[in-house]
């Protein structure tokens, strides 16, 4: 009874193995007649819902919706075999806050000369509250397919901005067309402490006081329009977006997702809650303590960040200890190991936060905003290496999500009568060496090869730095592009960089191990030498990483190999 | 590494189980040399301190079981300084987008890890007024704060009850970033009266409707509320005498220009910031009940601040005017009881005129002298310990006490006392941008201006 639709599955992962060449993942049923909208997953131990689970289960699917969860049913019909024995199911992971598959945006409009600054647009002043994500969503987006492979089958997305950017919708992450993929619009409004360059707000107390403003409007606008409707002869209500965006969220029918990375964001956000009274989700959440009884008396939601401190960082401290023989000049070295353990205290303290917050009893989700999607395994294992439980975990990727938007009756657990979106690992989710093989979006399902474990030599990897580079650097309001070029071998290389006008300087320290390329460089800024210090990940012929010009800050900077052909 | 992990375990369990019983602040302080400031000096005299505030004054006290004891034994005791004019401990000092921008907070911007609060701790001051910086005619509200290092919340800062205030700018600063820099009004002096006055206007009117709309109500409540502006609030405020201004100034005929525009309002709680030419209109101020926030001896930084003198307190002093010496400065605030020994110099203060510069004058200016400023029983145990006399050029703060918890010992001062520090931050690359020294007044307006002017150029 089972061999047809086994041997199809076959065929069709067959295909599977073809698109897997050209590019890394596709829908199984991408250019082919759909076979069947029925799938059968066998034989995988399947976590339910966190705490739950049931070991060599069958799964039925058919048309998006999971039909069946259990030990054994009579199958029948033509369906599709999922052969899952020995793997793991999951509900899909639900992204709580993101940007996720924003098209590229030409540089805004920051470079503008506002002539009235004091009373700029709504749109000038990025208060744009009743803007939806919809139209700026691009389906074939990389970002999509990458968060889709590690098993994230929903995004709560919103339009990048600044003080309201606008709202958010739930995106399943699968689909040709926007309208496809959607799954609720505009169910929330998102709100920054970020003001606009060279207007009103410009700076965070800007922000709040206009912040207060609007809602304080926004509540005479609703009772307004109330007595507009029942009275004879009242002025019209104001016909203003801005304003209008805002009724859901005087009424309580629309939670505000403040984006609160930092300590004292989050307990501004808290202030202004406690003020006017409205659902808070505090997002992108990377520090809260000293703010968890407050967080618990305004009912607030939390969204942690995904993009937690780096590791790298332990080894340069290691590195710098190693240095310690010539501190830098103006500094004791007392001074400097005093500042080493600081920072040290810091990184635990930063890394430990989740574990910290699931022990108080806060039900977090997570954000993938603001982090690479090929660190976001990584930085959960490290949350449970620094003491989160894995069920917690698990819980901040699937229930605590679809409780906080208000969809667990359709996701977050692969319970019968759930949208099928569910993650099939190899392995237990959080496990080192642990691969995506399936992912079920919406019933539609995606495959994945096993990938080869590493071992590339490190003489061929050594060869892979070598050669010319380009460059592009986002600086606040502007971005540079150039090229560098690295040559030669561990110890030895060297190199050069050009910026835009094709100065040359040289490359100095220059380090490269396990795809991480490290050089630096000084050039001179308003008449002073600056420091750069320039960190890269590669990734095949493609890099990212960040530039850090010392008192400047650091900078996102990313690029790839410079074809031959464009070589002059 | 994992002895490490265990280690840093062990160091933020215990943290956190101190922080589980918050210090009620209760101690003695035995034997010292107490300024009073109020009540002269009282030599081996003992302070006993229960729940943050003064209980007691006088000789062989005993401490209750629990209390510490500080040993004051040959050493100075005076209550906290207070600074009238900084811009510490803030994220954000000027919103500088238009010359009106009443509406704005800067308590809405309290930075608790600004290392600046440790330093001004160092320096035996225990409360300062974060402003608003000086980029608009009316900048935005300002905060009391005390100097409670060690609290994650920013709202741990703020001094509860203190009266509101707010900041006002004449002259160069307003004239530069919305004339010259927007082309907008006020391009001159004339126009920064002006852009005063209309905001008064407002406010009234604003306040008008508000009255009239409530009167309706009463009637009818089915009555359509005028829009709400919180600018236009906050100056109705100010005319309703629920907010002090303090007011950046340097000339004499602007600063009788603002009692003039103060007066036709109906407003009378000023106190003007700088006010560098005060010693020429001391008498007025003084019959206006205007109060003063000095420099010791600070400038010729831009041209409106040439006509200076170092008798400036002095004179404003000796002519009944309520004085302060103010650091504007994360540098200066470190050692305000030196800016204050220097009216010994020039002018002949004595002892208590002096102190008084820099504990109950500024405290009058903000509205708190019932609650700090003086060593008095039942004021806040906000109080400075030195080695020797504090305007004796060889004093040294020994320790600093906020609502009675010590907040700074000399005995106790790590290398590295920051609190929330970025656990990927180079070293030692973080000094670079932690100076508060010289530019703070007109922070956040380099957007305008560019990097360049604001470094060559002081604005106070």
């Amino acid at each position: 009874m089972e061999q047809p639709g086994f041997s199809r599955g076959l065929l069709v992962l067959f295909f599977a193995f073809l698109f897997w060449q050209s590019a890394s993942l596709q829908p199984v049923r991408k250019g082919l007649p759909q076979i069947t909208d029925k799938y059968a997953v066998r034989g995988a131990t399947v976590i339910q819902s966190p705490g739950d689970t049931l070991r060599d289960a069958l799964i039925l699917i058919d048309d998006g919706m999971i039909h069946y969860v259990g030990k054994d049913k009579e199958v029948d019909g033509a369906i599709y075999a999922v052969k899952a024995d020995s793997m793991f199911v999951y509900a899909g992971f639900i992204d709580a806050f993101s940007h996720t598959g924003l098209k590229k945006q030409e540089q805004g409009n920051e470079r503008e000369r506002i002539d009235d600054p004091g009373n700029p647009t709504n749109e000038q002043a990025g208060i744009q509250p009743g803007r939806s994500v919809l139209d700026m969503v691009d389906p074939g987006s990389r970002a999509i397919s990458d968060l889709r492979q590690l098993g994230f089958t929903i995004s709560h997305v919103f339009p990048e901005g600044r003080m309201l950017p606008g709202q958010g919708s739930l995106l399943l992450l699968a689909g040709d067309q926007t309208d496809h993929m959607l799954f609720r619009q505009d169910i929330s409004v998102y709100a920054r402490f970020q003001g606009v360059r060279r207007a009103y707000p410009g700076t965070v107390i800007g922000v709040m006081a206009k912040f207060r403003e609007i809602f304080r409007n926004a509540e005479n606008a609703l009772a307004h329009r109330r007595i507009f409707a029942e009275e004879e002869g009242i002025e019209r209500p104001a016909y203003d977006r801005s304003l209008l965006a805002f009724l859901p969220v005087v009424s309580n029918e629309k939670p505000v997702y403040f984006e609160a990375p930092d300590l004292k964001s989050v307990h501004r956000a808290l202030a202004l809650q406690k003020e006017l009274g409205f659902q808070l989700v505090l997002a992108n959440v990377k520090q809260a303590w000293s703010a968890d009884s407050k967080i618990t008396d305004a009912n607030a939601r939390v969204v942690l960040s995904l993009d937690i401190p780096d590791e790298k960082e332990e080894k340069k401290q290691e590195k710098e200890v190693s240095e310690e023989e010539t501190p830098e000049p103006g500094w004791s070295k007392n001074e400097l190991d005093a500042l080493k353990k600081k920072r040290s205290e810091s990184l635990a303290k930063y890394l430990e936060e989740p574990a910290r917050l699931a022990r108080a009893g806060m039900q977090f989700s997570f954000s993938t905003d603001g982090v690479k999607a090929k660190e976001i395994m990584t930085n959960l294992r490290k949350m449970v290496k620094n003491g989160l439980d894995e069920g917690e975990v698990l819980a901040a990727l699937t229930t605590h999500p679809a409780q906080l938007l208000g969809i667990s009756k359709w996701a977050g657990t692969v319970e019968t009568g759930k949208m099928a979106n569910l993650v099939i690992l190899d392995a237990p989710f959080l496990e080192e060496d642990a691969q995506v093989r399936y992912v079920f979006v919406d019933g539609d399902l995606y495959a994945y090869e096993a990938k080869k474990k590493k071992s590339a030599s490190k003489k061929g990897d050594m060869a892979r730095v070598n050669g010319a580079w380009t460059y592009t650097v986002d600086v606040p309001g502007d971005t540079r592009a150039g090229v560098f070029t690295i040559n030669g071998e561990p110890g030895k290389f060297t190199g050069v960089i050009a910026t835009g006008n094709s100065e040359e300087t040289d490359l100095e320290n220059i380090e490269y191990a396990d795809g991480t390329l490290n050089f630096e460089f000084s050039t001179e800024v308003e008449g002073t030498d600056v420091r750069i210090k320039v960190a890269l990940e590669f990734d095949g012929d493609a890099y990212t990483g960040r530039m850090n010009v010392g008192p400047f800050g650091s900078f996102p900077m990313e690029g790839s190999r410079k074809s031959p052909e464009n070589k002059l | 590494m994992k002895h490490m992990l265990f280690f840093m375990c062990l160091f933020f369990l215990s943290g956190i189980e101190l922080l589980a019983q918050p210090d009620p602040g209760n101690l003695l302080i035995r034997n010292g040399t107490v300024l009073t400031i109020t009540d002269g000096i009282r030599a081996n005299t003992d302070i006993l301190v229960e729940n943050g505030k003064i209980k007691r004054i006088g000789k062989n006290l005993r401490a209750p079981q629990g209390y510490q004891t500080i040993d004051a034994t040959g050493m100075h005791v005076m209550p906290g300084i207070i600074d009238a004019h900084s811009h510490i401990a803030i994220d954000a000092v000027n919103e500088a987008t238009n010359p009106v921008t009443a509406e704005v907070f800067v308590g809405d911007a309290l930075d608790p890890f600004d290392i600046s609060i440790y330093r001004a701790l160092a320096g035996g001051v225990t409360i300062s007024h974060a402003m608003h910086g000086s980029a608009n005619a009316i900048g935005g509200q300002c905060e009391t704060i005390k100097h409670h290092w060690g609290v994650w919340d920013p709202q741990g800062l703020v001094m509860e009850g203190a009266p509101r205030t707010i900041k006002f700018a004449l002259g160069e600063n307003p004239m530069r970033v919305h004339g010259e820099g927007y082309n907008k009004m006020p391009r001159t002096r004339m126009g920064v009266e002006q852009v005063i006055r209309e905001a008064f206007e407002e406010g009234k009117r604003y306040q008008a409707e508000w009255d009239a709309y409530d009167r309706k109500r009463m009637t009818n409540a089915k009555t359509v509320a005028p829009a709400f502006d919180l600018r236009k609030q906050t100056m109705a405020d100010i005319l309703n005498g629920e907010i002090i201004i303090h007011c950046h100034s340097y000339r004499a005929d602007e600063i009788l220009m603002l009692l003039d525009v103060l007066e036709d309002y109906g407003v009378d709680k000023i106190c003007f910031q700088h006010v560098n030419e005060g010693f020429k209109i001391a008498p007025e101020l003084a019959a206006y009940g205007a109060h003063a926030s000095v420099f010791s001896d600070w400038w010729a930084y831009k041209f409106e601040v040439y006509y200076s003198t170092a008798y400036n307190a002095t004179i404003l002093t000796r002519n009944g005017v309520v004085t302060s010496i103010n650091s504007d400065s994360g540098e200066l605030i470190r050692h305000l009881y030196h800016e204050a020994a220097k009216t010994q110099k020039y002018g002949g203060l004595t002892d208590d005129e002096a102190l008084a510069l820099i504990t109950i004058n500024p405290a009058i200016q903000l509205g708190i002298q019932d609650r700090v400023g003086s060593i008095e029983v039942g004021k806040d145990a906000d109080i400075a310990i030195f080695n020797d006399h504090p305007l004796s050029i060889y004093a040294i703060p020994q320790k600093t006490i906020v609502d009675g918890i010590v907040r700074f010992d000399i005995d106790s001062d790590p290398a590295d006392m920051r609190m929330d520090v970025d656990p990927e931050e180079e070293l030692p690359a973080f000094m670079l941008t932690d100076r508060h020294d010289h530019e703070s007044c007109m922070k956040d307006v380099e957007m305008i201006y560019g990097l360049n002017e604001l470094l060559f150029n002081h604005k106070h």
